[in-house]
């Protein structure tokens, strides 16, 4: 097995926040956003990372490029720990790995043309780059995501969501990044819009041998595109398999509930489940035991003691529940 | 600014067909309403009392700039001969076209004086409290913490009192010199261009375009200097043109009480608190400088509230 | 609740002891107060002497903690120009200045607040044109040219009323009319703003709606809901109350606070303006208190203090 590109190991984030009261009057309070996550992505292949809104996928993601520090754990990059931000090291490694937003037109700023900005990573790293050629640089970028020539002289705000999102895509791209970290890229397009980014990565990762950590609440977009996906849920992954067989078999109770709220996904499965019930819990006073338990169709009485760790599955899969995955089951999740 | 103007320019198809949905863009006045003829839309664009005020302002900076040029007679020289000479319009005559005062020193190149001094104050009070507020808001955004807490704490220590007793008490233990003076002044209001300034960067720190090109790698000078401060300039111009009145109303109201500007030189509220003893016998002296500040206040901020429409209408 | 009333007076007791921290470091900073004080030729065993019944020979901390002590009790030693304490002064003056900025509050308050709602109300009708021209000269008349309009009409040319000084009730007039109209310029156009704000909300168009009388959505929801931001300004006008009269006291010649502060500036009597810095600051800080509390009644949101990172 070739090395991973991104490795992530035990990555946790915590938040201390204050409730009830302010300044020193109110009580602190640890909020576990992300807690003890591993994952890995292979070079050219796309790890989908899905769940509810507020799971810690966000924070998961600007864990992964570092532009957050992590409480605990580490991310390995190309087999090197990332580098502190702000170090020659870090600003070495930004060129190799980049980012995608939610919200194009809050990426960009709205007081330059979009081809200034598309050149920009150019200027930070390559500050004596003859401005013909950066411009050469940013005219093919410019193309290969689909934006015409003279789109290069627009502000943000004259186009249109599609176009912005290529904006941000041409400037992440014109470094020749090898990983791309992509947060909900699309769910702030029009969905007619949607599958054309989407074919667009698509097409990019053929093209350039790019990875790609798609963050994404949207199911039917992550099976298109993931060769992996990891569920999270409060801050920890509860199933973390291949793409295919995952949404082909869901084993979780919670990766089945939420396949469940899509019906063309699940076809077959004499008793589907019920789409998910309630919210999730306060991120600061989560559910003893396995977090998931109080929104849980099978919860049982250990469920309630201990949290259930990933175990790994006959196919490969890792599950982390004490009713699907029993702890006899297999004890060499790393 | 430029972009709002361009968006009606060269807003053309796009490609693939999909649709420009961006409400948010701002839509130029222009577009708002039927076009009828040149005339009305200059003046839907540019309201007649907009142009007034910017006219006055127009013809104090001619003044104040071109003092030395455009005053008849010294502003300290004295015409025993014509004291207390009333203006043309009240009986005068015209060779002191806004009278004299008791010393028979001439109001209209005292009065030119005055609004070279107040604006020069005022203007330079402005720069420092722009200036001021912006880097300490800035530096609250970028280092968070500690330094945070403590210009918090200097924000709402500055806007729970007033500013006139602070300027006060500081007059008292320093003593009074042209210099103190200035930078007293720049002291006013800079706490606003910290909450805005800290405020804006914040957002854009978190998760707008700065967080954005700092990701790219970008080192700090690039950000606050070239993305940073550009998108913020419009809203801390238009805080600008209320900080400017509210000086020259402050820097008025200290010379009045006689703390503010000290003679020889002279200033609005100087020329004021002079008047106000002749108040009986030749309001005139009093009368031509609280004019021109309610004027110059006045088209100042309206000047300031049709830039705020225009450039940034999330302002308030 | 009780956190939230406890952390706003920490937050009260914090800006006392800035104001405290500021005179002295000012204090400090302005000068050897030794020679201040003495004359500049006093031979120098008697400022060695000076230094040291005034403690300023001992270490700075000592000498800020004295200075915070005596500060904080009222003493700030005596006037330099008659000689007595300079915290009685500042206190015999203080009913002459409220005896016209309360009239002039109830004025702010009378005439600004129901202008400013009626204004928001008939949005473009006459009464909000008048209103906004008012309130647009009050911001931009300063009030010592206002106060100067008024004697030249009153006092000058119909002699009503005195133009100066302090001779029965009369005397008053003037300076409440001054404070009163430029006050309620400012007050109504804030709450014709906040007000704006409120009806242009959501909830006020579902209300209305649904079926309820105009008034009532105008009573039960607007007003509740402007009431939140006019009452920061109220507040400030509150605190203002002592020192908010220091040009128009100084006008009229009226013996208040304002005018000792004047008269106390100008000759460096830097016991009297530290008393009255103090003073200041006190009644500031207790309408911030005021109002912050009052946030907590009108607005049930901040009264759980929010969740920060």
């Amino acid at each position: 097995m070739s090395q991973p590109l991104l490795e992530a190991r035990d990555l946790a984030r915590h938040f201390t926040i204050r409730q009830g009261g302010v300044g020193p009057f109110g009580h602190k309070a640890q909020l576990k956003a992300v807690d003890g996550i591993s994952l890995r992505v292979m070079p050219g292949r796309t790890l989908g990372l899905v769940g509810e809104s507020g799971c810690g996928k966000s924070t998961t993601g600007r864990l992964l490029l570092g532009l957050m520090a992590a409480s605990a754990g580490e991310v390995r990059f190309d087999g090197a720990p990332l580098a502190k931000p702000g170090t020659a090291e870090w600003r070495a490694q930004r060129q190799a790995m980049q980012m995608v937003y939610q919200d194009p037109l809050g990426a960009l700023d709205r007081r330059l043309p979009v081809g200034r900005q598309i050149g920009e990573p150019l200027e930070i790293h390559h500050p004596g780059m003859p401005e013909a050629e950066r411009l050469e640089r940013v005219r093919a970028e410019m193309a290969a995501v689909g934006l015409q020539p003279h789109h290069a002289e627009r502000y943000p705000h004259e186009l249109s969501g599609g176009q912005r999102q290529r904006v941000v895509l041409a400037r992440a791209l014109i470094l020749q990044p090898r990983l791309l970290v992509c947060d909900e890229p699309i769910s702030a397009l029009d969905v007619s819009i949607q599958a054309q980014v989407v074919n667009l990565l698509l097409d990019l990762q053929e093209q350039l041998n790019l990875a790609y950590v798609f963050i994404s609440h949207d199911l039917k977009v992550v099976r298109q595109i993931s060769h992996d996906v990891a569920v999270m849920y409060l801050g920890r992954i509860v199933e973390y398999g291949e793409a295919e067989s995952l949404f082909r078999d869901p084993q979780h109770p919670y990766t089945q509930a939420l396949l469940a709220a899509i019906p063309s996904v699940v076809r077959h499965g004499a008793a589907r489940p019920a789409p998910i019930q309630g919210d999730p819990p306060d991120p600061a006073n989560p559910p003893s035991g396995c977090a998931f338990r109080t929104r849980c169709p099978r919860a049982t009485a250990l469920c309630a003691e201990t949290a259930p760790g990933l175990r790994i599955l006959a196919d490969g899969r890792q599950v982390a529940c004490h009713v699907v995955a029993p702890d006899h089951l297999d004890r060499a999740a790393a | 600014m430029a972009g709002s103007i361009r968006a009606c320019a060269v807003a053309g198809p796009s490609i693939e067909g999909d649709v420009v949905t961006d409400i948010t863009a701002p839509l130029p006045a222009e577009n708002a309403m039927p076009v009828r003829g040149g005339l009305k839309r200059f003046f839907t664009a540019f309201p007649p009392g907009v142009l007034l005020g910017l006219f006055w302002i127009a013809l104090m900076l001619v003044l104040a700039l071109g003092a030395d040029l455009l005053t008849p007679y010294s502003f300290t020289a004295f015409d025993l001969k014509a004291r207390l000479q009333p203006p043309i319009g009240m009986g005068g005559a015209l060779n002191h076209a806004l009278g004299t005062d008791e010393l028979g020193r001439d109001v209209l190149s005292r009065l030119i004086m005055s609004i070279r001094m107040s604006l020069l104050i005022a203007f330079f009070g402005t720069l420092i409290a722009a200036t001021l507020g912006t880097a300490l808001g800035l530096a609250a955004a970028h280092f968070r913490g500690r330094i945070e807490s403590v210009i918090l704490v200097l924000i709402d220590f500055q806007a729970s009192m007033p500013f006139m007793i602070i300027a006060l008490s500081v007059l008292a233990f320093f003593g009074n010199s042209i210099t103190l003076f200035v930078v007293l002044m720049g002291f006013h209001s800079w706490e606003r261009y910290a909450r805005i300034s800290r405020g804006l960067a914040l957002a854009a720190n978190e998760q707008g375009y700065a967080s954005a090109v700092r990701q790219l790698g970008a080192g700090s000078a690039r950000i606050y200097g070239r993305h940073v401060l550009p998108n913020i300039a419009s809203t801390l111009i238009v805080s600008m043109t209320l900080t400017f009145p509210e000086i020259i109303l402050l820097e008025s109201g200290l010379s009045f009480l006689g703390l503010g500007v000290q003679p020889p030189l002279t200033s609005l509220g100087n020329m004021v608190g002079y008047g106000r003893e002749y108040i009986t016998r030749a309001p005139w002296i009093m009368l031509a400088p609280s004019a021109v500040i309610v004027l110059t206040t006045l088209s100042i901020s309206m000047l300031g509230d049709w830039l705020r429409d225009r450039l940034d209408p999330t302002l308030r | 609740m009780l956190s939230f009333v406890a952390s706003r007076i920490a937050r009260a007791a914090l800006t006392i002891g800035f104001v405290v921290t500021f005179a002295f470091v000012v204090l400090r900073l302005s000068g050897d107060p030794a020679l201040l004080i003495m004359s500049v030729d006093a031979p120098p065993e008697a400022i060695e002497a000076f230094r040291k019944s005034w403690g300023l020979d001992r270490p700075i901390w000592e000498q800020y903690l004295a200075y915070a002590i005596n500060a904080l009790s009222g003493d700030f030693g005596n006037s330099m120009r008659d000689g007595r304490p300079a915290i009685e002064l500042v206190m015999e003056r203080v009913p002459m200045t409220l005896a016209i900025t309360i009239p002039a509050f109830m004025i702010k308050l009378g005439l600004g607040i129901p202008a400013g709602i009626f204004a928001a109300l008939y949005r473009n009708s006459a009464l909000d044109r008048l209103t906004m021209m008012v309130s647009v000269a009050g911001f931009t008349v300063p009030s010592f040219v206002l106060a100067l309009l008024l004697v030249l009409v009153f006092s000058v040319q119909l002699g009503w009323l005195p133009s100066s000084g302090n001779d029965g009730w009369q005397s008053a007039i003037l300076p409440i009319i001054t404070l009163g109209v430029s006050g309620a310029a400012i007050l109504a156009r804030f709450t014709r703003s906040a007000m704006l704000e409120v009806l242009g909300q959501p909830y006020i168009r579902t209300a209305s709606a649904k079926g309820v009388p105009w008034r009532r959505v105008v009573a039960d929801h607007a007003l509740p809901n402007a009431a939140i931001p006019t009452v920061t300004i109220i507040g400030f006008m509150v605190g203002s109350l002592i020192a908010g009269a220091v040009v128009v006291e100084s006008v009229f010649a009226w013996p208040g606070v304002g005018r000792l502060l004047v008269s106390a500036v100008a000759n460096r009597d830097l016991a009297v303006v530290q008393a009255i810095l103090l003073a200041i600051a006190l009644s500031m800080v207790a309408a911030n208190l005021c109002v912050d509390l009052a946030y907590g009644w009108l607005d049930p949101r901040l009264r759980r203090g929010r969740a920060q990172h």
